[in-house]
C-alpha cells in the first residue's frame, strides 16, 4: 500500500507537470469568431441608460395622470364624503400608518346631505406634483387636521363617532356588537370603514409613489451627468489611443530589390527592321539589375498604410541582335558553274550589340492593403507610382521615366521595433529607354523580389 | 520557417503592453487588449480544453466560449488574483459543464481494462510527450478523464470534484482509482511494443 501510495504520487506527479505544459493550437478562425460573438452582444451603453430612462420617465408620467385621476369623486362616493379620516377626527398628529394600525373611527351617518367635507378632503388629496419635495404624512395631517377643526363643529353636531378596534373590524361578531352597540346600520359602517381604509391605503402608496418619483427625477437627472461624463471620457480614451496608435506607425524603412529585366517581349522597335535573331539578350553576365529604396510607411487605419521615398534603379542591359532593314536592296547572285541562273535574295543583315545600364534616381508614393486583418505574418497588397530621371544622360535617351509597381507583401515583425519583409513586385516603364528618334525603342519591364527592413519610430512600446 | 516567425510576432505583440495595461483595456472593450490576451494565453487554454473535451470539435467550442466569457467577465477578477489562474479555472469550470451537458452522450467503461496492472515504469512515462500522454489520457472514458484531469493536473480533493460533477466522493475515489490503472495499463502496453 505504502509502495502503491508513493508510486502513485510520482505518476500523479510527472503527468501533472507534463499537462500543466501541455499547449494546443486554437482553429485558425477562433479568433474571428470570438470577435463576431463579442460584438453580437455589445449594446451601446448609452442605449440601455437611455431605454431606462425612457421608462422610468413613462412611470412618472403614469403616476402623474394616475394622480390627477384619483382626486376626482363619482357621484357614488358623495353620500361618504362626511366621513372624515383618521387624521381628521383624530386630534393627535399621529401619523396615518399609525392611526390605521390601532382604531378605525366610523362616524354615525345621520344626514346624508351633501357638505362641504367633500372639499376639504379633495384639498387633501389634491397634492401638488410640482413640488420637489414630498410632503410628510406629518404636514398633510396636520393641513387637514386644521382645516377640518374648523368644519368640525359644524360637523359635530351632525356626526357622532364610534371607535372600534382594527382587529375587532375583520371579526363579523365583534363589529357586529360593536356597532350595535353604536346603535349603527352595520352595513352602511363595513361599507364605510372599507372605504376610508381604501382611500388610506391609496393615500399611503400615493405618498410613497411620490416619494419614489421625486428619487427617480434625481436619479435621472444624476444619469444624464454620468452619461455625458462617460461619452467624454469614451471620446478622450478613443482620440488618445488613435494618437498613439498613428504616432506608434511612423516608420523609415530600406529595401534592396535584385531585378530582372525582360524587354524583348514588348519591343517597340522601329517599323522599318526585321529582328531575326535574338542572341544572349537575357544573359546579364556578372552584373545584376536592382533597386534600392529609402522610404517611409505610416499606417492610415487597420487596413491601409501608405508609403513613399527615395529610389535608385539600375537596369543592366545587354541586348544582341541581328537585324535587317525592310527597305534593303535585294542582291542577286549568279552561280556561274551552273548552266542557268539562281536568284537568292539576300538582306544585308547587320548585328547590334548593346551593353549599357540605365541608372535612375527619383520618387515614389504608394499605399498597400492589408488582406487578413489579424493573421500573422501581415500579408499586403500594393502599389507605387515612381517617378526617376535618368544620371546617365545620353541624347539618344529618354531622360525622364515613369513607372507603376504592383507588389505583394508580406512583413515578419522581429522585435516591437525592427520588421522585414519580402515582396515580390512587378514594375512596367511606361516609356522606353530609347528617343523615338533612336534605332529602336524598348519599354523594359522587370520583375524582382524586394527584400526590406523597417524600424519605428515613436509611440508606445 | 513562417511557425517561427508567427511564433515571434505573437510573442512580440503582448510585449508591447503589462499585464495590468492588457486587463485595463480589455476591461474597456479595447480590441488590441484583447488581441494581445488572446495571443498570451490561448495556447494554455487550448490545452485545458483538449484535456477535457471527448474531441476536437469540441474543445474548440469550449475554446471560443470561454474566450467570449472571459472577455465578458474580466470585470469580476479581483486585483490580487492572479490572471493566468483565473482564466485556468475559468477554463475548467467550463470545460466540466459541457461535460455534464453532453454526458448522455458519453459511451460507457468496459470493465475489461480495470484489471491489476503493475507499477508503471516511470521512464516510459518521462520519455513521451506531452501530446502523445495527451492522446493515451483521451483514451480514458470521458467520466474517468474528467475526474483524473480535475484530481491530478487541476488539484481538486474529491469533495470537491464530487461537488463540480454531481456525483459521490466515494465514486469520485474509484473512478480516479480505475483512472490510474487504465493508464497504467495502456503505458505498460507501450512499452511492451517499443521494447518490440
Amino acid at each position: 500500500m505504502e509502495k502503491n501510495y508513493k508510486h502513485d504520487d510520482k505518476f500523479d506527479a510527472i503527468i501533472h507537470q507534463k499537462m500543466t505544459a501541455l499547449e494546443g493550437v486554437p482553429a485558425f478562425d477562433a479568433w474571428d469568431n470570438i470577435t463576431a460573438e463579442l460584438d453580437k452582444g455589445k449594446t451601446p451603453t448609452q442605449r440601455i441608460w437611455w431605454g431606462t430612462g425612457s421608462v422610468l420617465l413613462l412611470l412618472l408620467v403614469g403616476s402623474v395622470v394616475f394622480w390627477k385621476k384619483e382626486t376626482t369623486f363619482d357621484d357614488g362616493e358623495q353620500n361618504l364624503t362626511h366621513i372624515s379620516t383618521n387624521e381628521t377626527i383624530n386630534q393627535s398628529t399621529n401619523i396615518l400608518l399609525q392611526n390605521k394600525k390601532n382604531n378605525v373611527e366610523i362616524p354615525i351617518k345621520e344626514n346624508t346631505s351633501q357638505n362641504d367635507n367633500s372639499a376639504s378632503i379633495k384639498e387633501s388629496l389634491n397634492l401638488d406634483l410640482n413640488d420637489n419635495f414630498v410632503k410628510t404624512t406629518n404636514q398633510l395631517s396636520n393641513t387637514n387636521s386644521e382645516k377640518n377643526a374648523k368644519k368640525t363643529p359644524n360637523n359635530a353636531k351632525k356626526t357622532s363617532l364610534i371607535t372600534i378596534k382594527k382587529e375587532n373590524a375583520n371579526n363579523p361578531i365583534k363589529k357586529t356588537n360593536a356597532l350595535l352597540d353604536g346603535k349603527n346600520d352595520l352595513k352602511e359602517a363595513n361599507k364605510v370603514e372599507n372605504i376610508a381604509i381604501a382611500k388610506l391605503e391609496k393615500k399611503e402608496e400615493k405618498l410613497v409613489v411620490i416619494k419614489k418619483i421625486n428619487f427617480l427625477k434625481i436619479g435621472l437627472i444624476e444619469l444624464e451627468n454620468d452619461l455625458q461624463l462617460l461619452d467624454y471620457q469614451s471620446f478622450v480614451t478613443k482620440s488618445k489611443a488613435k494618437e498613439i496608435e498613428i504616432k506608434k506607425a511612423t516608420r523609415l524603412t530600406f529595401a534592396f530589390t535584385p531585378l530582372r529585366s525582360y524587354k524583348q517581349l514588348i519591343p517597340n522597335l522601329n517599323d522599318s527592321m526585321i529582328v531575326s535573331a535574338f542572341e544572349d539578350t537575357e544573359t546579364l553576365q556578372t552584373k545584376t539589375s536592382f533597386a534600392l529604396t529609402l522610404g517611409m510607411e505610416r499606417e492610415l487605419n487597420q487596413r491601409w498604410e501608405a508609403e513613399w521615398g527615395l529610389n535608385y534603379t539600375r537596369i543592366e542591359q545587354n541586348m544582341n541582335f541581328i537585324y535587317s532593314k525592310k527597305s534593303a536592296p535585294i542582291t542577286v547572285l549568279f552561280d556561274t558553274n551552273q548552266n542557268g541562273f539562281s536568284t537568292l535574295p539576300v538582306r544585308k543583315q547587320e548585328k547590334f550589340a548593346q551593353q549599357y545600364a540605365f541608372n535612375y534616381l527619383g520618387i515614389y508614393g504608394g499605399a498597400s492593403y492589408r488582406i487578413f486583418r489579424y493573421a500573422q505574418p501581415e500579408q499586403r497588397v500594393g502599389a507605387r507610382f515612381t517617378l526617376a530621371t535618368l544620371v546617365n544622360r545620353d541624347k539618344s535617351l529618354n531622360s525622364l521615366q515613369e513607372s507603376f509597381t504592383a507588389f505583394y507583401k508580406v512583413n515578419y515583425q522581429l522585435s516591437p521595433y525592427w520588421r522585414f519583409s519580402i515582396s515580390p513586385e512587378f514594375n512596367y516603364y511606361f516609356r522606353s529607354a530609347y528617343k523615338k528618334d533612336a534605332l529602336l525603342g524598348a519599354k523594359p519591364y522587370t520583375v524582382g523580389l524586394q527584400l526590406g527592413l523597417v524600424r519605428r519610430f515613436g509611440g508606445k512600446k | 520557417m513562417l511557425s517561427f516567425f508567427s511564433n515571434k510576432i505573437l510573442t512580440n505583440a503582448t510585449q508591447y503592453m503589462t499585464e495590468a495595461d492588457i486587463i485595463e483595456g480589455c476591461k474597456k472593450g479595447n480590441r488590441k487588449a484583447q488581441e494581445a490576451l488572446y495571443a498570451q494565453h490561448s495556447a494554455k487554454v487550448m490545452g485545458i480544453c483538449l484535456r477535457y473535451a471527448k474531441r476536437r470539435e469540441e474543445a474548440e467550442d469550449v475554446f471560443q466560449e470561454a474566450f467570449v466569457k472571459i472577455f465578458k467577465n474580466l470585470h469580476k477578477l479581483k486585483t490580487n488574483q492572479a490572471l493566468s489562474s483565473w482564466i485556468r479555472r475559468l477554463t475548467v469550470n467550463l470545460a466540466i459543464d459541457n461535460y455534464r451537458k453532453n454526458k448522455k452522450h458519453y459511451g460507457h467503461l468496459t470493465t475489461e481494462f480495470c484489471q491489476e496492472s503493475g507499477d508503471t515504469d516511470m521512464t516510459i512515462l518521462q520519455s513521451i510527450s506531452n501530446k502523445e500522454l495527451l492522446e493515451i489520457i483521451n483514451k480514458l472514458p470521458q467520466g474517468y478523464r474528467m475526474v483524473f484531469n480535475l484530481y491530478v493536473i487541476e488539484g481538486y480533493n474529491h469533495r470537491e470534484i464530487a461537488e463540480k460533477m454531481g456525483i459521490s466522493e466515494g465514486t469520485s475515489k474509484s473512478q480516479l482509482s480505475r483512472a490510474r490503472k487504465m493508464l497504467q495499463q495502456i503505458l505498460k502496453g507501450l512499452k511492451i511494443s517499443l521494447i518490440n
